[in-house]
């Protein structure tokens, strides 16, 4: 067992050794006492049996003893219990969130993790939420256990004497993978606790202006998509360099690789050269854009998503993957698991179940890969379960992260 | 080898065709054979599943399955073991025979009622273990089925909660049955405290069996209708409430472990007297003890719920209540134990397989405690621990209930005797191996392994193995026992009508028993454990 | 099933059946309940939905026809098995008005795209929802047994004109009589519930 490292815990430790105690002995006791019936009252050594058919007041005193006993017994698991419940003013929050089968901890300053980190010798409160069905947050070391339950807000608490490493388990059955559903706690000291509650915040305050942010800032990717597709326009994914043929005011076509002269153009005169085939639906952004921003866009739109600008965007992609639990279900390495893989997701058909029976084939567009998210349900692919838990409460910015992540992974991507 | 006819009893053809003369019979005591024989098969099944869950648990990560599968593995053993096998076991095969005979009646109340009763049994079992093959695959939600996981998962939870809901019905109508029976076909003479404890025991059972499966009807249905339908009741989405859930499920199937255990605990109150040769120790106590457990037990469900979120005062007093109900169990187990007292004890195989009962329902009712001690649950609810905990008193008890309610009727079923030296050495083997399968799960509990965990982290690997090589050596004793079993009725050397010279009426018919039971409706004039009125022969006088 | 010689065992039977039917609606009522008192004003508002006037329409027939039960044990144990079974086949035909009206319930309600999992129902406050969902699960599951008591007294009446059951032997006919009072003992109950909240 872990050395006790919590003060109510040690209290729950204390009744288990009280009740230990009396079964131990009460064991022995009857155990002992049948063996030695056995052998003494053997009917070789005790031919004749004596004629008892019971003792009234040996009964009541076996009635009464153990009641007065287990009374005692129920006393000290109940004051544990109490223990363990009461949470003490101002300890420090954390939301918990458990659902298939990962972990969130969201710490006051907006700070969200997949493992808890929390500073020795400070009570911590959990307010514990489930997304999708019922998990149960465990911590053996502190004798900490409390369900989280989908619609309901629960809370417990715990605070420990020293730093450590410990597991927390998930310890009410949630499917599939209810084992993989094991994360870390770690207690720290508080200048440590500090240094690492920083340096998420770090993070998040960093600049954001990668390119698909851009193109998001502008309002480029309402028509536009990068993973290949084509939306209202046509696909802005690694366009950079490539042949595209036009078509001039005056009905003359031509061809030309795409160079940043061309792309500036194209934004800021859309007009005066159309992709054939396409309409002259684009505005002008002459004087919409400020210039640190075009070039910002435009040597994204030249290099494509493998830039050291853009790797960023990747990252943060990934990382909210991490965070939201993505990755409990779902791969990067192309093989299917509870969910399909992302890798070579984007821009791939997908077969989906039709609301009116069959199946339809779909694109995995940006549109698409955003409804499956914030509603997985109204489009599951074949061989697939209705297993994913909505994402509609994503912000705005995570999702398109999240989404242009995937997009990075499309099928045509190792081209 | 040839029988004469006379000496196959209700064994004898009937003239109406083999199949025909088992299928749809009324004699209660061919019921009980059925029941006994599909119970036997399924629990074939439930240990097999049980072995191989215990296999994958052999090393962390896959040994020898995937996570669905090994989900869906432990789903089923829990669901055969509890519904098909140990909830019927003792009352709908042993109660079947030798309720009536021990009440010198010549059937139960209902005869169709209760061959209706059979077919419900199997038809739900057909339908439960349909669920296998069809639709989305085996269920995987534990034998619990909680909600919300049960009303998303795509495995083919309805159609087995529908078995779930058949076999309940089952439940009730055998359970209505026997209270009838009892009330009313006592032979003349045989007083309520002459009634033998194991027919006491069936009385209490019955009770909580209609009393409490209606819950777990109308729980099953209710989970349907939410699959089906989307009713939301459970949803918290759509306004319900998945606690309610869990009261609802609990409030049947905490009583449900009664139902295991107190028909065991009639066996076993049955047999020690006669194998000390000495009156039982209390008699009106432990018929006390019986009904309270039947009725302190209909008020402890929610102590599986300790950590559910519900409200701490119904923490406290659920807590408090589960440590009354205990208090009756204790009484039993002291009176047992003083029936020895002063005994001329005969260590015959029933007696080996009664007391590995007593010890071993005490071990797992001991660690009930500390599942029923708030505090210290919360530590160790949903862990091994609690695994530990259920399969000491369901195998230990009911289990070994029944492995001594075989030994004990064996000859008055066959009208022969198995090789007792090897039915006590398998008697001993289970015990040990049982101890080697389930102890290590205690220990496993206490270092905060949680259960239905296919996968574990590598501090618990030494004790998973320990328990895997348990389960080996209870295997070899099941298959030694039932071996001896099998071929005692084969081969077993005959004996007389009451080889165990008990007094209880059942051992004044021939073995096997006739058809109609009782030539003339006997007289009962003293108590079922009274031996002073036996001829040293063993008939009664 | 034959009769069992025992009047008394029959009836005893009969009774605990009762009962266990009584605790299967018994946790619905729990359910009830405790959903009632998470959301008081919903359920006002959803109940007034309800038809009231076709709630009390059903309540009256199937107290009627209960009596009607009840006559037809009495004729029968007055020997006069005709009237008996007139009284059998109206307890029928009322059953079957009471699962009209029910139908034409339900089937408004539908129509009014208030149905299980309906789009237009999950938009409504959850409380709502509930209690439609214990609404469609309660009747529904009342309808059931209305339609098995119409097929048990259909069982009877053919055993009387069998001559199965006969004054002498009419415990089967009693017992059915039973099982219909607690059909519509469980509807006094419903309707209030679900009809005449305020
Ligand atoms: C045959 C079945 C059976 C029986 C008889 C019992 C008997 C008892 N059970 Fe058990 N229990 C189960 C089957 C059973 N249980 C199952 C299947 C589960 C798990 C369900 C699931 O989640 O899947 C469970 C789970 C379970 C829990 C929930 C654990 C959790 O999930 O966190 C609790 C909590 O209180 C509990 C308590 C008890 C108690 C106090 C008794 C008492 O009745 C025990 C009384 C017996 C004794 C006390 C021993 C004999 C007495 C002596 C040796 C004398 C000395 C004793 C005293 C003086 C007290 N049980
Ligand atoms: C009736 C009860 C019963 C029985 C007998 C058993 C027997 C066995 N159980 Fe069972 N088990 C359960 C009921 C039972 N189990 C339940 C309810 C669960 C929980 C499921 C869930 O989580 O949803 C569970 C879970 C469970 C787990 C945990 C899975 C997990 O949480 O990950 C494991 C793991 O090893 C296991 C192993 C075994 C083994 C090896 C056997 C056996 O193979 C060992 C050998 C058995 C015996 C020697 C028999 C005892 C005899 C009888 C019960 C009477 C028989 C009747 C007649 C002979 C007619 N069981
Ligand atoms: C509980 C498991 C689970 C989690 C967590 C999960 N998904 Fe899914 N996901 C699935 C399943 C199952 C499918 C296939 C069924 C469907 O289309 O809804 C799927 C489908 C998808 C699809 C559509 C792929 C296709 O072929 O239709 C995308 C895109 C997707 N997920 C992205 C995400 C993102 C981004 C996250 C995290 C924010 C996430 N998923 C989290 C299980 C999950
Ligand atoms: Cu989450 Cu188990
Ligand atoms: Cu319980």
């Amino acid at each position: 067992m872990y050395a006790q490292v919590f003060s109510a815990a040690k209290e729950v430790d204390q009744a288990f050794l009280i009740i230990l105690g009396f079964s131990v002995f009460i064991m022995v006791f009857v155990t002992g006492l049948m063996l030695w019936f056995l052998y003494r009252y053997h009917h070789k050594r005790h031919p004749v049996a004596a004629d008892i058919e019971g003792n009234i007041w040996a009964e009541i005193l076996w009635t009464v003893i153990p009641t007065i006993i287990v009374m005692g017994l129920f006393w000290t698991g109940w004051s544990s219990f109490k223990a363990m419940r009461t949470i003490p003013e101002g300890a420090m929050v954390v939301q918990a969130e458990g659902r298939m089968w990962s972990w969130k901890f969201t710490y006051e300053t907006g700070k969200t993790s997949e493992i808890l980190v929390v500073p020795v010798d400070t009570p911590v409160k959990l307010e514990l939420s489930a997304k999708d069905v019922i998990h149960s947050f465990y911590v053996p070391a502190m004798r900490l256990k409390w369900d989280m339950v989908p619609g309901m807000d629960t809370d417990a608490w715990f605070e420990s004497d020293a730093p450590g490493e410990f597991d927390i388990f998930c310890a009410e059955y949630c499917g599939l993978k209810h084992s993989n559903m094991v994360t870390t706690l770690r207690v720290v000291s508080p200048e440590e606790f500090q240094a690492w509650l920083q340096e998420g915040a770090q993070v998040s305050a960093a600049p954001m202006l990668t390119g698909p942010e851009l193109l998001d800032r502008y309002g480029c990717l309402d028509c536009h998509t990068l993973d290949g597709s084509e939306g209202v326009g046509p696909g802005l994914g690694k366009i950079g360099g490539k042949e595209v043929s036009l078509v001039l005011p005056d009905g003359t076509r031509t061809r030309l690789a795409r160079d940043e002269a061309y792309l500036r153009r194209a934004i800021l005169d859309p007009s005066a050269e159309l992709v054939k085939d396409w309409e002259d639906l684009m505005f002008s952004y002459d004087g919409e854009i400020p210039e640190e921003d075009l070039e910002g866009i435009v040597s994204f739109l030249m290099t494509g998503q493998v830039t050291a600008e853009a790797a960023p965007a990747m990252l943060l992609g990934q990382k909210i993957a991490d965070e939201e639990g993505c990755l409990a279900c779902h791969t990067t390495d192309g093989t299917d698991d509870v969910g399909p893989s992302f890798k070579g997701l984007a821009g791939s058909m997908r077969r989906v179940d039709a609301a009116a029976g069959g199946t339809q084939e779909l694109l995995a567009d940006i549109l698409y890969l955003t409804e499956s998210i914030v509603n997985p349900s109204a489009l599951i692919s074949e061989g697939f379960d209705d297993g994913m838990p909505s994402f509609e409460n994503l912000t705005p910015d995570r999702l398109k992260l999240l989404v242009e992540w995937l997009a990075s992974m499309r099928k045509d991507a190792d081209e | 080898m040839t029988v004469a006819p006379a000496d196959k009893g209700f064994f004898a053809p009937t003239g109406k065709g083999f199949l025909r003369s088992w299928l749809f019979t009324h004699d209660h005591k061919r019921i009980g054979m059925l029941y006994l024989w599909c119970i036997l098969s399924f629990f074939g099944v439930g240990v097999v599943l049980g072995l191989l869950a215990r296999l994958e648990m052999l090393t962390p990560g896959a040994t020898i399955m995937g996570p669905q599968t090994y989900n869906a593995i432990f789903t089923l053993h829990g669901v055969t073991m509890v519904f098909l096998v140990v909830i019927p076991s003792i009352p709908a095969a042993f109660g079947n025979i030798f309720l009536p005979l021990q009440l010198g009646a010549e059937d139960v109340a209902f005869p169709r009622l209760n061959m209706f009763s059979w077919w419900l049994y199997i038809i739900g079992a057909a339908i439960a273990l349909t669920s296998l093959f069809t639709g989305g695959g085996a269920p995987d939600t534990g034998w619990t089925f909680y909600v919300p996981f049960s009303a998303v998962t795509t495995t083919n939870v309805s159609v087995a909660v529908l078995g779930v809901f058949i076999l309940g019905f089952s439940s009730i109508l055998t359970g209505l049955n026997f209270i009838v029976t009892i009330h009313r076909l006592r032979a003349p003479g045989l007083t309520w405290t002459r009634l033998p404890l194991f027919a006491w025991g069936l009385y209490a059972t019955a009770w909580i069996q209609v009393l409490a499966t209606p819950i777990l009807g109308i729980t099953a249905l209710l989970i349907v209708v939410e699959r089906v339908m989307g009713m939301g009741i459970f949803d918290p989405a759509k306004g319900g409430d998945p606690i309610l859930y869990q009261h609802l499920f609990w409030i049947y199937s905490h009583p449900a472990v009664y139902i295991m255990i107190v028909p065991a605990m009639g066996v076993i109150s049955d047999i020690i007297p006669v194998f000390a040769r000495k009156n039982i120790f209390g008699y009106k106590t432990i018929v006390g003890s019986s009904l309270a457990i039947a009725f302190a037990g209909s008020l402890v469900w929610a102590h599986h719920m300790f950590v559910s979120g519900m409200s701490d005062t119904a923490v406290m007093i659920f807590s408090f209540l589960t440590f009354v109900v205990a208090v009756p169990s204790a009484v039993k187990v002291f009176n047992w134990t003083s029936t020895l007292y002063k005994g001329a004890i005969r260590p015959e195989p029933p007696l080996i397989f009664a007391l590995g009962f007593i010890f071993l329902f005490s071990m797992g009712g001991i660690t009930g405690l500390v599942l029923g001690s708030a505090g210290t649950d919360m530590h160790v609810h949903d862990t091994y621990f609690v695994v530990g905990h259920f399969h000491y008193v369901i195998f230990g008890g009911t289990g070994f209930g029944m492995f001594a309610a075989m030994h004990y009727w064996f000859p008055k079923i066959t009208g022969r005797m198995y090789n007792k030296t090897i039915a006590t050495t398998s008697a001993i083997i289970l015990i040990i191996g049982m101890n080697g399968l389930y102890f290590p799960m205690y220990l496993l509990g206490l270092q905060g392994m949680p259960r239905r965990y296919y996968d574990y982290l590598p501090q618990f690997t030494n004790l998973q193995v320990a328990s895997t090589v348990g389960s080996w050596v209870t295997l070899i004793g099941l298959v030694l026992m039932f071996s001896n079993l099998a071929r005692g009725w084969k081969h077993g050397q005959k004996v007389g009508d009451n080889p165990w010279e008990a007094a209880t009426l059942e051992w004044t018919l021939p073995s096997p028993p006739p058809t109609n039971n009782f030539d003339q409706e006997p007289v009962v004039t003293h108590g079922p454990y009274d031996f002073k009125h036996l001829s040293p022969g063993g008939t009664d006088q | 099933m034959t009769l069992p010689k025992d009047y008394l065992g029959a009836k005893m039977g009969m009774w605990l059946f009762l009962f266990t039917e009584i605790l299967l609606f018994g946790g619905l009522f729990v359910l009830y309940s405790v959903t009632m008192q998470r959301y008081p004003v919903e359920f006002h508002t959803a109940s007034q939905m309800l038809d009231v006037t076709m709630g009390t329409l059903n309540t009256v027939v199937l107290i009627t026809s209960s009596l009607f039960a009840a006559l037809a044990v009495i004729a029968l144990q007055r020997g006069d098995i005709r009237r008996s079974k007139i009284f059998i086949l109206l307890t029928i035909l009322l059953a079957g008005v009471f699962l009209a009206d029910k139908y034409m319930e339900w089937g408004a309600k539908i129509h009014h795209g208030i149905y299980p999992n309906s789009p237009h129902l999950t938009d409504w406050p959850e409380g709502q929802q509930a209690f439609f969902a214990l609404y469609y699960t309660m009747t529904g599951l009342h309808g059931i047994h209305v339609v098995l008591g119409m097929g048990l007294l259909g069982w009877v009446y053919w055993l009387i004109s069998k001559g199965k059951i006969t004054p002498e032997q009419h415990v089967t006919l009693e017992n059915a009589g039973l099982y219909w009072h607690l059909v519509d003992l469980i509807w006094i109950y419903l309707f209030p519930l679900f009809y005449l909240i305020t």
